[in-house]
């Protein structure tokens, strides 16, 4: 066996777990289950039979699913923007090793690990129209009230939420620059704002990519904060997809839920797959 | 690619002749109930609303038979929650469920769950349960132990010393409540399902009249007038000014809170909300401060929303069923009574006495029901949608009585279609 046979066999080795896993519990499982978007699959009926794309059909006449789709594509963008802008502050905040950036950081991360609804409960009673955000600042928003700034609202309380990752990764990403780097644009005399322009931000570009991508299939799976906080109203305006798809599959409809999952995946790799090569392109070497 | 179509192809034709895991079929007549119960352990599906009630009546069935009982809560919304986990075969011993005929056709009982018509404890069923409660095809898949829910007008005394027994005095009573400064209707726009209430509650003049029979024999359509008239008249209440400032996100313990307080004059409920008041304040401050109406667009008749019945599933295994099949004789004879005491509700069965803890305004709420009410909400062959959601978008203005009325005929429609519905 020559050397580069038993680098791949010993490569493969270490992926072979992985793989298993993942097929087992995710591929498997996923064709499975996408298979039953072709069928009748309902709560109604003894048999499951083929029916071709009789679901997709249906789907693309119902209005709801443009609403949906409409809302999901909303909440993902605003979330994947203020998610990053944020966590991006926050790195460069607290980017150098220090305790009070130490404790700073730990604080920014625990939302991270509240349940998203506990997080929503709270937010929805902190927002409520006499709640205690427009008490204390005297006003009177509703903020959960309104059909076009809700959605809003509560994708900024996702990218609340979920800020720290962002954040950690990018503190990690800023770490990883080389000093030198830093110290010979500030021996050139570089501003602060032209060190990060220049060399911070290019050299960070692998984790932006990341955070991105990441954020925005997580936006685009959402359904338990905006369970929490609006339940999709006023009316479906913040209906996101996953909640049509829950909706349907608790009528009986299951092949239809089914066939609406398979299309948000779809959706979610014709983003994210183009953002990712175009983030990649950005990506320069240290 | 064209391997993974076949595959793909391969894997949905090996479903489609593998069957709906929810299919069963099986033919058995009713178990007879067992005598001796020791080291049987049944279990039982229920929602996380169920009352202390159900609590001691497991206990006191342990007790008398020396069997078990695994309660499987099920977290709202439990009847969906209940649904995927009988999606996917598996069954328990018994189910606490909804009623309704459209969700009862969900579960294929006729291949799914015993019949129980004809049992003893089906004859002594109050309220036209028997005939209305988890009934599909005329055969009765259920044992309710409770009185149903019934829709209506709960009234501040002090507040609506004359309450409206139909809409035009709703509507008059609304602008003299407005009049004094206090707020005549609340309703929790942000919760969404209470909004449902007073258009049941408006629409069942005509459903009783024959307007149900018709929805369901698809001769006439949810955009009937009498539905799209019920729907301009909330929306008009709440241009009026009638209901509670912050309807659009207002929440059901908001509802409550406000009422007890004596901030809002009348709120349409169920009688479910009976036992919060209750542990809130107590059945004397009810009886001197709270009143119930029937309340329809003509008429004051009531209409019960929906209740819970005991369902028992064909599981296959006969030592199980036969202790399924004590369990429902034992609470609907020996332990039913210490079962309503402890629920400080009125008996769903006859020849069991009312708690004195049952509040004057729920009585009056059994009473309407028994006299001259219907259980409409019970019998729809299908589904209706997110009615809920169709409301809120009614509230806030992005759609129209009559696109409400056209959302609920398509749900309605597609739901008859999947169900295979005659006529549909």
């Amino acid at each position: 066996m020559t050397t580069s046979l038993r680098a791949r066999a010993g490569t493969a080795g270490f992926l072979l777990p992985a793989l298993v896993v993942v097929a087992v519990f995710y591929l498997v499982p996923n064709l499975l289950n996408f298979a039953l978007a072709f069928t009748d699959w309902s709560a109604y009926k003894d048999t499951i039979a083929f029916t071709g794309l009789a679901n997709f059909r249906e789907l693309l006449q119902e209005g709801a699913l443009s609403t949906g789709l409409r809302v999901t594509v909303i909440y993902a963008v605003v979330v994947m923007i203020a998610q990053n802008l944020a966590g991006l502050l926050l790195a460069f905040a607290l980017e150098k090793p220090s305790r009070v950036h130490a404790f700073f950081r730990a604080m920014f991360f625990l939302p991270v690990l509240i349940s998203p609804l506990a997080a929503g409960y709270v937010f929805k009673a902190l927002l409520a129209d006499d709640g205690p955000l427009n008490r204390a600042a005297g006003i009177e928003v509703s903020w959960l009230g309104s059909t076009t700034w809700t959605i809003v609202v509560v994708a900024l309380v996702n990218a609340w939420k979920f800020m720290g990752v962002n954040m950690l990764v990018y503190i990690a990403g800023l770490n990883a620059i080389p000093g030198e780097l830093l110290e010979s644009a500030r021996t050139d005399g570089a501003s602060r704002w032209r060190t990060i322009r220049s060399i911070q931000l290019p050299l960070l570009a692998p984790a932006i990519t990341f955070n991105f991508v990441t954020t925005l299939i997580g936006a685009f799976n959402t359904f338990d904060i905006v369970f929490a906080m609006t339940n999709g109203g006023p009316g479906d305006s913040t209906q996101v997809l996953n909640m049509f798809i829950q909706q349907q599959y608790a009528q009986g409809y299951y092949g239809y839920s089914i066939s609406m999952g398979l299309l948000l995946l779809l959706l979610v790799c014709a983003v994210a797959f183009p953002l990712l090569l175009t983030l990649r392109r950005r990506e320069v070497d240290a | 690619m064209k391997r993974t179509l076949l595959s793909l192809l391969l894997a949905t034709t090996l479903l489609a002749s593998c069957g709906n895991p929810m299919a069963k079929t099986e033919s058995q007549s009713f178990p007879q109930a067992a005598t001796d119960l020791n080291g049987v352990t049944l279990t039982v599906w229920q929602s996380n609303t169920l009352q202390a009630g159900y609590k001691s009546l497991f206990a006191d069935f342990e007790k008398a038979t020396g069997a078990k009982i695994r309660p499987e809560i099920f977290p709202d919304p439990y009847e969906s929650n209940l649904l995927t986990k009988w999606a996917t075969g598996t069954r328990p011993d018994l189910m606490i469920f909804q009623s309704t005929a459209s969700f009862m056709r969900r579960l294929d009982p006729a291949k799914n769950l015993y019949d129980l018509t004809g049992q003893d404890f089906v004859a002594k069923q109050r309220f036209g349960l028997a005939k209305t409660a988890a009934v599909l095809d005329g055969k009765n898949y259920g044992l309710s132990l409770e009185p149903p829910s019934v829709f209506g007008l709960w009234y501040n005394k002090q507040l609506v010393p004359k309450p409206p027994t139909n809409l035009t005095e709703l509507v008059s009573t609304c602008k003299t409540i407005k009049r004094s400064g206090a707020t005549p209707l609340y309703d929790a726009g942000g919760d969404q399902w209470t909004t449902q209430i007073l258009p049941f509650m408006l629409w069942t003049d005509a459903m009783k009249a024959g307007l149900q029979d018709k929805l369901n024999d698809n001769q006439a359509q949810w955009t009937d007038p009498a539905v799209v008239d019920a729907l301009k008249a909330y929306k008009s209440l709440v241009t009026e000014g009638c209901f509670n400032s912050n309807l659009k996100t207002g929440t059901y313990a908001e509802q409550q809170e406000k009422f007890v307080a004596g901030q809002v004059a009348m709120i349409p409920q169920g009688t479910w909300i009976s036992s919060d008041f209750v542990k809130s304040v107590g059945v004397a401050t009810m009886n001197q401060n709270m009143g119930w109406q029937a309340l329809s667009t003509t008429s004051p008749t009531a209409a019960y929303s929906t209740t819970f019945s005991v369902q028992m599933p064909r599981t296959g295994n006969a030592k199980q069923e036969q202790a399924a099949a004590a369990f429902l004789k034992f609470a609907s004879g020996a332990g039913y009574q210490h079962f309503v005491d402890v629920q400080k509700q009125a008996p769903a069965l006859t020849g069991f006495t009312t708690p004195s803890e049952v509040p004057a305004a729920t009585q009056a709420a059994y009473a309407a029901l028994e006299s001259d009410g219907t259980s409409y909400p019970q019998l729809f062959a299908a589904d209706f949608g997110p009615f809920p959601t169709y409301m809120s978008k009614l509230i806030n203005g992005s759609s129209t009585p009559e696109q409400v009325a056209a959302d609920l005929q398509a749900a309605w429609a597609k739901s008859a279609k999947t169900a295979g519905l005659t006529g549909f």
